[in-house]
Parts: C-alpha cells; structure tokens; sequence
C-alpha cells in the first residue's frame, strides 16, 4: 500500500528533472553554438578586410608600374619623334630607317607584357598571399 | 516540500523569459543575415554593371583603333601604290628594283602590299612584281594566305578583319564576367530556406542559435562578394591601363601617318619629274616607303600580350589580372 504511493510520483518527478536537464543541455549547447557562431562571423569579417586590403594594394602596384611605364613611354616616342622629323628634314635614309626601326621596337614592347611575366612567376612561386614586389 | 521548488519555478520562468527574447533575437539575426546578403548581392550587381562599363569603353577605343588602321590602309597606302602606278605606267618602277639599298627590304614591302590587297586594294602585277618581288600570280593567290606566316606570324585581326572583329564584339559583348572568374551566385542561394521555429523557451535559443548560423552564412557570403568586387575593380582599373595602351598605338599610328603621308605628298609634288637617277629623290621615296612599312609593323603589333587575335589578348589581359589580384594561389 505504502510502496504503491511513493512509486508513481517518483516516477513523474524522475521524468519532469530528466525533461529540464535536457531543455538545459540544450540552452547550454545553443549558447555555445551562438558563441562559435560570433567567433565566426568576426573572423569572416576580419579575412574579408585583410583579403580586399591585399588585393587593393596589389591593385595599386600594378597601377602605378603600369601608369609609370606609360608615362615614360610617351616621352621616348616624343624624343623618337623629334628625332625622326631631323631625318627626314635632312633626307637621311639611314636615320630614318634607324629610328623607325626603335619606334616599332618600343611600341612591341608593351607593359603588359612584363605583367604577364610576373604573373607567371608569381604563380610558379605558388606562394599563399605572399608579399612580393617588381 | 514545495518550498525547494520555489527557486526552480523562478528559474524557469526567467529561462522562459530569457529564452522569449532569445527567439526575438534569433528572428532578429535572420533579418540582419537576410539585410546582409541582399546588400552584398546588390553591391556585385553594382559592380557586374561598372565592368561591364569599363568592358564597352575599351570596345570602343578597339573599333576606334579598328577604324583608324582601315583609314590608313585605305587612304595612306592606297596613296603609296596609286603613285607607283603612275611609275610603272611611266616605265620607271624597274629602276626601284634595288630597294634593298634604300632599307626597304621585300619582305616588308611585301607585309604592307598585303594589308593593302586585304583591305581591298588593287595592285597592278608589274607593281606587285616590282615591290614584292613575287610574280603577277603571286598577288592574286599566295599574298594573303602567306601573310599567316610572314613577319611576326600574328594574325592580322585588326585590320578591317570581320573576323577578328565579330570574336572581339563576341568577347566584349558577351554576358558577365561569370566564366572568367569574376561573377558569382547570388545570395539568394546561400541564404534560402531558413525555417523561423516556434518560440518557445528551449526553441527561442535554438531559433537564436539558428539566426547566427544564417548570420554566419551571410558574412561568408559577404566575404565573397567584397574579394569579388576588389577583383573586378582590379579588372575595371586593368582595363582603364588597356585603353591607355590602345590609345598609345593609335597616338604613334597617327604621328607616323601624318609624316607618311606627307613624304608621298612630296612625292606626288614631284608630278612627273621623279628622277630614278636622282639622289635626293630616291631618298624621299625610300622614307616615304619606310614610314608606310613602320606603319604596316605598328599595326601589328600585339595590344597586350604575344600571338592571339585581339580577343585573345583582352582575354589573356583579364587572366593576368585576375591572377595577380588573386591572393591566394590560383
């Protein structure tokens, strides 16, 4: 008689604390995957940042090798230029054959084609965002 | 015996609570995720459109180029032979057999004789046969196809060629960068199917947890996006360097054309009394005839990069690019 009801309701009791242990373990790993999930998103954000800040500054380097490149070349066609138009004022054949040959030669050599060289080397290197220069 | 539960049934209720505005933030997060990716996916788009830009800006400096080489065939070299016409017919282009000694070798001559025959230029055979040194046969038949293999060996796409132009406009024109490595999906993709779960005590967290998981899917994805458009920029500032570039040729092409053009002037000026026996003479008509072959080579030389037509090029430029704005190993 007695046994019979002290057993039911530990029953229920034992049922009811092994529901809300495991509502907490839940509460518990969801916090800590909340956490993990913080953790995360600073780090995708803070790659992201160094990601585009590297690619920027290569960006800018190339630029700059290239715009340099271009300015310079403007002023030896100018030169090239001027001397031709002496040539060709004094009739001079083999000057004017001389310095069309450079013209030719100077527009061949064309900036993008040292880029591409550094490219190819950058990708033999195969080095993981490694800071290289010209 | 109810006293001990006293502490539990608070501590529930403050977990109800807690967990309540957990599910809050937890909807929360997701639209913040959701805010996140569309803001990404508009800024690619943004930027799809500002390549796409720079992509119609160097196509137009092309045709420009494309334009400028036809004038110079058409008008300077047409100018050229029609002059040495009037030579043969005046039974005096024999006497120019020996360009060599005026550093103008055949080969050369022949390059440029045979940009003005693939532009649609006539030569006479007596003409073709004096300049080229092939026979009359020679110029009807073998000129151009043995162009593929004269000089540099590229192929001559920029020259009025239909061909090379249709691939190019084909290239320019053909949708986003997607193929080559600068598109990607949308965030449509990354961020679709987050279920809201009921908001419940335990759930409110779980639903918390799975906000931050769609937030953390929507940084990754926003990560993407932002080393997207660095790359595209780099590609929209490559391709603003490869305008430079188009713009540089078509500056000397110029610059050489005018002073052409003015040394067949002078030759033309002669008017008849153009004298084989003559120093000075054929002094002029050798510059004359060196500056339309350094124009000829000029308007073969490759935009950007070795061998390929100009579709080629461009896209060999974007690959480099590409490669080199590539952090990590491509």
């Amino acid at each position: 008689m007695t046994s019979k009801k002290v057993s039911l309701p530990a029953k229920v009791s034992i049922e009811g604390v092994s529901n809300v242990l495991q509502g907490i373990r839940t509460i518990a790993e969801c916090v800590r995957d909340i956490e993990k999930e913080h953790t995360e998103q600073t780090r995708l954000r803070e790659s992201a940042r160094v990601e585009v800040e590297q690619i920027h500054a290569m960006r800018e380097v190339l630029m700059d090798y290239l715009d340099r490149s271009f300015d310079e070349r403007k002023e030896n066609f100018r030169q090239l230029f001027e001397r031709l138009d002496g040539a060709i004022q004094g009739n001079n054949v083999q000057m004017a054959s001389a310095v069309l040959d450079s013209v030719v030669k100077l527009a061949d050599a064309s900036p993008f084609k040292a880029l591409r060289d550094v490219a190819a080397t950058r990708a033999a290197l195969g080095q993981k965002g490694k800071e290289w220069q010209f | 015996m109810p006293l001990p539960l006293i502490p539990v049934a608070i501590g529930l209720v403050t977990l109800l609570g807690y967990g309540a505005k957990k599910g809050y933030d937890g909807v929360d997060a997701m639209r913040d995720a959701e805010a996140l990716g569309e803001a990404a996916e508009a800024k690619h788009r943004k930027w799809i459109g500002k390549l796409d830009e720079a992509r119609s800006g160097l196509q137009g400096q092309l045709a420009a180029l494309d334009a400028q080489r036809s004038q110079v065939v058409s008008t300077t070299f047409r100018r050229l032979f029609d002059f040495l016409e009037q030579m043969e017919q005046q039974a005096r282009l024999a006497a120019l057999e020996s360009l060599g000694t005026l550093g103008v070798n055949r080969e050369e001559v022949r390059q440029f004789t045979v940009q003005y025959v693939e532009a649609g230029g006539t030569v006479s055979g007596a003409v073709a046969a004096a300049m080229t040194g092939a026979g009359a046969s020679a110029m009807t038949t073998g000129l151009v196809t043995s162009f593929a293999t004269a000089g540099t060996g590229v192929a001559m796409s920029g020259l009025s060629g239909a061909a090379a132009n249709s691939a190019l406009l084909a290239w320019l024109g053909g949708g986003s960068l997607a193929a080559g490595g600068f598109g990607m999906a949308g965030g449509a993709v990354v961020l679709g199917g987050i279920a809201v779960a009921p908001a419940v005590a335990v759930a409110g967290f779980v639903i918390a947890r799975e906000g931050e998981k769609a937030k953390t899917k929507a940084e990754a994805y926003s990560r993407k996006v932002r080393r997207q458009v660095a790359k595209i920029k780099a590609a929209i500032a490559l391709l603003g360097r490869a305008e430079l570039r188009v713009g540089e040729l078509s500056g000397v092409l110029e610059q050489l054309d005018q002073r052409a053009k003015a040394a067949i002037d002078a030759l033309w000026a002669l008017s008849g009394g153009f004298d084989t026996g003559n120093e000075e003479h054929l002094s002029r008509f050798a510059i004359a005839m060196q500056l339309a072959k350094a124009e000829s080579e000029l308007m073969r030389v490759p935009l950007f990069t070795e061998g390929g037509d100009i579709n080629t090029q461009v896209d060999a430029l974007l690959e480099q690019g590409r490669r080199l704005a590539l952090p990590e190993a491509s």
